[in-house]
């Protein structure tokens, strides 16, 4: 188990990581969600080793301070994978085992295992060069599994690859990572890839720990405006508007409501009333913006079309808002 | 179809309008006396005659040059590569106090004049050095340790400049797969380093393997190289047959050289990715590499300052007298004129020399970095590329006496023109410019230039806005580097040079091959003047951080 007791990382005087402290239960996929600059990617390289820290990173409850790098027994993989371009995709596999002496025979099967694993049996020639993104990352991670790593670190690990092209590899990555039962932190500023890849989201903002906790708690109650907006929700509506928002979905008021984009569903029987502003087909649903009386604008689908300027009524889908955290009181009135 | 032609026409026709001036003065200036000198080495009245050229090869003077020429090389490229590669580890990816000033010390030796470094070595291990208890004056270990002062600041330079921007995320990774530093070192950093270290070492082994001044002065009577040998059998023994066959001998051998090493340096996947890296701050590990960046420290700081000191000094007393006789013809007997004509001499011609340069170098770099677009244009393009880099291959003393054998008689009567000398120097400092500058213009995305034709700039137009931001801090540099080069050019010059105009490191050669104190304390503040006026020039180059050598 990997646990980070206010752990702080500092360059040139200024902090880049304050007071961080988690824990990674053993098997589990945990998700450093946050904006470039928040210091997600500076905190893995203090767990693996390669930044100076304060605080106490330690594993199974022994402290890691002065433990090098490759004495951790942890595995690293970049963004771009970072795979050594003068070794073919076996041997980039085998770099690990040949350190540990491990008989070419045995290599070469272990090898061929891993490769079938990520997708790329039969790759083993194939210098990076000549490989694509996605086989560059695949073959990444074999050569990171190949070391069976106490626990993997995964530093943006499909961002350099295109919309469908992550999506897909994404899926592989959460299979092959509960397949092998590896322990995992990955560092993402993408939070559909966090969702699809992990079990367990720490948000962090300018150095900081927002919010941690599995991927339903973390989505079921953001910590405060920022968190859900940047999770993913569409709007965050605060003050009166919250409230008539929430009184009709039949929820208890509270200062704000973070809405996705499908919290509203065009209704004839619904008891909000507004005017289209704009409407947009989507291959499966129209999307709306719709201006609502007592409440502004806001995002909602519907089965049919109304053109800018119809009056629509809408109802509100209570499972498709969340409360943010910082707002559940109602501000005294 | 017949605007296509003709716009075919038009490109091979601005090719050919580039490149015809530099081929016509590579054709005059360099390919015929080279080729004739080749004629004459190999054929005597009119007729090839194997045996004579075996037997000049069999002579056992020649034998030893050639052998010593090859294996002091070879042992001071390896010393180079050696103490280089820690210091520019040092140098380039840590962080200490006086790094700066270190790093721009270390680069002094590449720029200063051959002569000068052979007189600073003389003054600290010579008759009356500082170290001359040591016992290494005129020992073979004397002109490879010279060598090494000479060349191990090449390495520095082109090593440093790939090692400073070379992504440490391979090395992290393969850390985090449990490798030792020393294991991350030999797997995967020195492998990307490979093309960067195989193209240092073989310059430095040409450097070595062409290197005149420093032999001439260190190796006394004794060791001779390749290229001295050439210089004593033309203006000593007067055995021109002899230096021909020698100066071929060594065109094929370096030329041999360059095609090895362009083989070594290509790598499985050239596209290294290039990062802006922070320095880290020095730890316990990293001292083996600092105490090898010391030793180099006092391998370069010692020459100079024991020249420096030499020069303050006469009879035993400090005195300025030696600078104050640079003034003067000098002692028994009498220089032509004083040394600090022969520095002015020597400043016009560098300035002669490097526009030459530079206007050819443009030429030839705008010719071969256009874009083909057929196979026998592109072939065209890399055949002009390669046959600028030829210069670097052949040695300036084979130059300049190709230069001398060849321009002394009608039509072609050119030995006494006062321009042959800063055009030969241009030669010389010809790969060194288009080195700089193919890189650069090569690396302007082609898109940018059809981007601005795009939005109506006109060709002229398109280069002024696209190539010439991107080219004028190379073009400076390489304009230093040209005039730094010329200014202690000595190989090709000391053939060319008339009597009475004569460059400075020709006066310093001079002054050293006359008896007395005198005439040695004069070549010692002679030598300062000029180490002081390429150290100037090469430091405000440094200061435009353009890599160069590196890219030879």
């Amino acid at each position: 188990m990997l646990s980070l007791r206010e752990v702080s990382v500092a360059y040139d005087g200024k902090a880049a990581v304050s007071d961080v402290s988690l824990e990674l239960a053993d098997g589990g996929v945990l998700a450093l969600l946050g904006p470039s600059g928040s210091g997600k990617s500076t905190l893995l390289r203090a767990v693996a080793g390669l930044e100076p820290a304060a605080g106490e990173i330690s594993w199974d409850g022994r402290s890691l301070r002065g433990v090098p790098t490759h004495k951790r027994g942890f595995a690293l993989m970049f963004q771009d994978g970072q795979l050594f371009p003068h070794l073919s995709a076996a041997d980039n596999v085998a770099y690990a085992m040949r350190l540990r002496r491990i008989p070419a025979a045995d290599r070469t099967k272990k090898v061929a295992d891993l490769l079938e694993l990520v997708g790329l049996g039969g790759y083993q020639d194939r210098l990076p060069g000549t490989l694509s993104g996605g086989e560059r990352q695949r073959v990444a991670l074999a050569r990171a599994l190949a070391v069976e790593p106490r626990l993997l670190l995964l530093d943006e690990p499909l961002s350099a690859l295109d919309a469908g092209l992550r999506e897909r590899l994404a899926g592989d990555l959460r299979r092959i990572l509960h397949e092998a039962g590896t322990t995992a932190l990955m560092v993402t500023h993408d939070q559909e890839e966090a969702f699809a890849v992990a079990d367990r989201i720490a948000l962090l903002r300018d150095g900081r720990l927002v919010q941690e906790g599995t991927l339903r708690e973390v989505w079921a109650r953001p910590t405060d405006t920022w968190a859900a907006l940047f999770l993913g929700y569409a709007r965050v509506l605060e003050g009166p508007a919250a409230y008539t928002v929430l009184k009709a979905a039949g929820m208890a008021p509270a200062g704000a409501v973070a809405l996705r984009r499908s919290a509203f569903v065009a209704d004839p029987a619904g008891p909000l009333s507004g005017t289209v502003v704009s409407a947009r087909a989507t291959p499966e649903q129209h999307r709306l913006v719709v201006r609502l009386d007592d409440v502004g604008e806001v995002d909602a689908v519907a089965d049919s079309a109304p053109a800018p300027g119809e009056s629509v009524t809408l109802r509100v889908e209570p499972n498709r808002l969340a409360i943010p955290e910082s707002s559940e009181q109602p501000p005294a009135t | 179809m017949s605007s296509t032609r003709r716009a075919v026409t038009r490109r091979i026709a601005t090719l050919v309008a580039l490149a015809a001036l530099p081929v016509a003065v590579l054709a005059v200036f360099f390919v015929l006396p080279v080729v004739g000198m080749v004629q004459r080495g190999l054929f005597f009245e009119g007729s090839f005659d194997p045996s004579v050229v075996s037997r000049i090869i069999g002579r056992p003077e020649i034998q030893r040059a050639l052998w010593f020429t090859l294996w002091s090389s070879g042992l001071a490229t390896v010393l180079s590569v050696a103490l280089g590669l820690p210091a520019a580890y040092a140098l380039y990816r840590l962080s200490f106090p006086m790094q700066r000033v270190i790093r721009a010390g270390l680069l002094v030796p590449f720029v200063l004049p051959t002569v000068v470094v052979g007189v600073a070595f003389r003054e600290l291990i010579g008759e009356a050095g500082l170290l001359a208890g040591w016992g290494l004056d005129g020992t073979p270990t004397a002109i490879i340790l010279g060598l090494v002062f000479f060349n191990a600041s090449v390495v520095i330079r082109a090593v440093g400049a790939a090692w400073e921007s070379l992504d440490p995320r391979p090395g992290e990774a393969a850390a985090a797969l449990g490798a030792s530093p020393s294991r991350v070192l030999l797997t995967i950093t020195l492998p990307a380093l490979r093309p960067a270290i195989v193209s240092a070492a073989s310059v430095v082994f040409l450097f070595c393997a062409t290197a005149f001044g420093i032999v001439l002065t260190l190796g006394g009577v004794r060791y001779n190289s390749i290229e001295t040998e050439i210089y004593k059998l033309t203006f000593t023994l007067f055995d021109l047959p002899g230096a021909a066959v020698l100066s071929v001998l060594q065109l094929v051998v370096v030329v041999g050289l360059l095609v090895v090493a362009g083989r070594l340096r290509s790598v499985p996947d050239p596209a290294q990715s290039r990062v802006v890296v922070r320095r880290r701050r020095v730890s316990v590990r990293d001292i083996p590499a600092l105490l090898s960046t010391s030793v180099l420290v006092l391998l370069v700081a010692g020459p100079l300052l024991a020249l420096l000191l030499g020069s303050l000094r006469v009879e035993d007393r400090w005195s300025l007298g030696n600078y104050g006789a640079l003034q003067t013809p000098g002692f028994d007997p009498p220089l032509p004129v004083p040394a600090t004509t022969a520095l002015l001499t020597s400043l016009a011609v560098a300035v002669q020399a490097s526009l030459v340069a530079l206007a050819l170098g443009l030429l030839v770099a705008f010719a071969v970095t256009r874009r083909s677009r057929s196979v026998a244009e592109r072939r065209v393009r890399s055949v002009l590329d390669g046959l600028f880099m030829v210069p670097l291959g052949v040695s300036a003393v084979t130059l300049g006496l190709g230069l001398y054998l060849t321009l002394g008689s009608a039509p072609l009567d050119f030995r006494d023109e006062p321009w042959l000398v800063p055009l030969a120097q241009a030669l010389v400092a010809l790969p060194l410019v288009v080195r700089t500058l193919v890189p650069v213009l090569g690396s302007v995305d082609d898109r940018l230039r059809q981007a601005a034709a795009g939005l109506g700039a006109g060709p002229l137009r398109a280069v002024m806005t696209v190539d010439v931001p991107a080219i004028w801090k190379p073009l400076l540099a390489s304009s230093g580097f040209a005039f730094a080069a010329s200014l202690g050019e000595f190989g090709a010059t000391s053939f060319l040079v008339r009597e009475e105009n004569p460059t400075l490191p020709v006066v310093i050669l001079r002054l050293l091959s006359r008896p007395g104190s005198d005439n040695y304390g004069m070549a010692l503040a002679a030598a300062c003047v000029l180490a002081a006026a390429t150290a100037v020039v090469m430091l405000l180059v440094e200061r435009l951080r353009v890599p160069s050598i590196g890219a030879l």
